[in-house]
């Protein structure tokens, strides 16, 4: 099972942002997004999902074309977002936001998340950074998705709901092929299988996640994303 | 007599209430505001007076006042508003053009003249409450408006669709990554706002006659309704539909001449104190994950 991005070309506001980006994810791994600020990397993730335009290129899963589907299709086709915020809805009760994606009961859904047993009534409004985003991988665990894009899923955790979340990650990865942003390089070697770089909106390299550092285009591709994200190594 | 104001306000309130909550939930889920709902608001005065006039009870002609209102609003939104999503401009100007056109029509049709036989005259009937008689109808108007609360209230929380429309309501984007449909939606909510001023239409008519531009006449009270409790919120509307009309009923009995402007000082008030309205979004919350 294996989501292939071929040539994708977008534009934001008439400015193209993406020219030149591959790439595959491939179930039970998790593929680290790898690249400097503006390097297209969410823009990657939103051209996938349908959220910003494909100018050109190919999405497929399992050879099944997605690039002209709407959103709410491709969520259909097994595709889960996960924004930097988290993307729940905060009007929402935690449990409702559960009950919008799941496609299993509640209570088994929470069997791995057991910290939103006591809040399943409360409003996601009122849940900290570190809740909102384990509610958001536990809606990702309920819709049974096969493909899960989830952008800077450490931006702004302290490090032990980083820990967690690292676990949550690692619950999902028996379940599901990941594609996750991440500006935090050593969260992501922590997580992650395999690495790709983004530099200037193409595909630059890729590679085992253990090998990143001895990329020929880390550096170039690296270069702002270490100065500006503080837990960058 | 006090007992026999607050119930005024009170059936003011259900009133507002029924006219303001469609808008409410379209603002919500289309981020427009739907000028033609006075379209709709005229189209179901004119429909009850046509009940009533051919005979038919009172439950009758007013449920087809809200069945015409539903049955026009859906017919708009499918051929015309659909083709307008992500052009807020051309949707207030289309919404704009259907009103005008809707009140157009009925003038031509009815003439413009104020029309009072049939429907004023459920008014006519009254019980006593302190010593003072109070029009029934006024009374049914207040168990119309808490019913239809007590329904949207319930839909809106214990059903699947309820659930979707709440959850486009928060955020339509989001509401699609979750595989929501939203374009549907949009169509039921649309004719249910459309089925709701149609049902107003025709509770305003025994107050006021019928006449074209009844609609016009209370846009800018619906707008200040749904903006006092902020846009998209159907507690809010209720919430504001209580405090301006409990507000019109006591200033219109203390102060006669300030009754036809307190509505608008409350909406300046609010405004001030909460510029999101009484249940509103914070402006930072709309939606952020939009294309």
């Amino acid at each position: 099972m294996s989501l292939r991005l071929s040539g994708i070309r977008a534009r934001i506001g008439g400015v193209p942002v993406l020219h030149a980006v591959d790439l595959e994810i491939r179930n039970g791994k998790v593929t680290a997004l790898l690249g400097r600020n503006g390097a297209g990397k969410t823009t990657t993730l939103r051209t996938v999902l349908g959220l910003t335009e494909l100018d050109a290129g190919e999405i497929t899963c399992e050879g099944r074309d997605l690039s002209r589907l709407p959103t709410w299709r491709r969520a259909r086709e097994g595709l889960f977002y996960v924004p930097e915020d988290g993307g729940v809805f905060q009007d929402l009760s935690v449990q409702e936001n559960l009950k919008l994606s799941a496609r299993m009961p509640i209570a088994q859904a929470i069997e791995p998340f057991e910290e939103l047993g006591p809040l399943l009534g409360r409003r996601a409004a009122l849940l900290s950074g570190g809740e909102r985003k384990i509610l958001a991988l536990a809606r990702a665990y309920a819709s049974r998705s096969e493909w899960l894009l989830i952008d800077e899923p450490s931006l702004g955790l302290a490090p032990t709901v980083l820990r967690r979340l690292a676990g949550a990650i690692q619950l999902l990865r028996g379940r599901a092929a990941m594609l996750i942003v991440e500006q935090n390089l050593g969260f992501a070697q922590s997580v992650a299988d395999d690495y790709v770089l983004l530099l200037d909106g193409r595909t630059v390299d890729r590679g085992p996640i253990d090998t990143l550092r001895q990329s020929s285009q880390f550096d170039a591709a690296m270069h702002f994303g270490q100065s500006e994200g503080g837990s960058s190594q | 007599m006090i007992l026999n104001v607050l119930l005024s306000g009170l059936s003011l309130a259900a009133f507002y209430f029924i006219l303001s909550a469609g808008l409410s939930l379209v603002f919500g889920i289309m981020g427009v505001l739907n000028f033609a709902s006075a379209g709709y608001f005229v189209a179901g005065l004119y429909a009850a007076w046509f009940g009533l006039g051919h005979g038919w009870g009172i439950l009758p002609a007013f449920i087809f006042a809200a069945v015409v209102g539903g049955v026009l609003a859906l017919l708009v939104e499918v051929s015309l508003l659909r083709p307008l999503y992500g052009n807020v401009g051309g949707q207030i100007l289309t919404t704009l053009g259907v009103m005008l056109i809707l009140d157009e029509a009925v003038n031509w049709v009815f003439g413009p003249q104020i029309q009072q036989e049939q429907m004023t005259g459920l008014l006519s009937q009254t019980v006593m409450f302190g010593g003072m008689p109070f029009p029934v109808f006024r009374l049914l108007l207040i168990a119309v408006g808490v019913l239809i609360f007590l329904l949207l209230a319930l839909a809106l929380r214990y059903t699947g669709l309820g659930l979707r429309v709440r959850a486009g309501v928060d955020s339509q984007t989001l509401a699609e990554l979750a595989g929501v449909r939203v374009a549907p939606l949009r169509s039921i909510v649309y004719a249910l706002g459309g089925m709701l001023a149609g049902l107003a239409g025709a509770l305003y008519g025994p107050f006021s006659g019928v006449y074209p531009s009844a609609g016009l006449d209370t846009l800018l009270l619906t707008f200040i309704v749904v903006v006092v409790g902020g846009l998209g919120s159907i507690p809010g509307t209720l919430a504001a539909s209580l405090v301006i009309g409990l507000a019109e009923a006591l200033v219109g009995f203390f102060v006669p001449s300030l009754a036809l402007t307190v509505n608008v000082l409350v909406m300046i008030l609010v405004l001030l104190l909460r510029p999101q309205g009484l249940l509103g979004k914070p402006p930072g919350r709309r939606d952020t994950h939009a294309a």
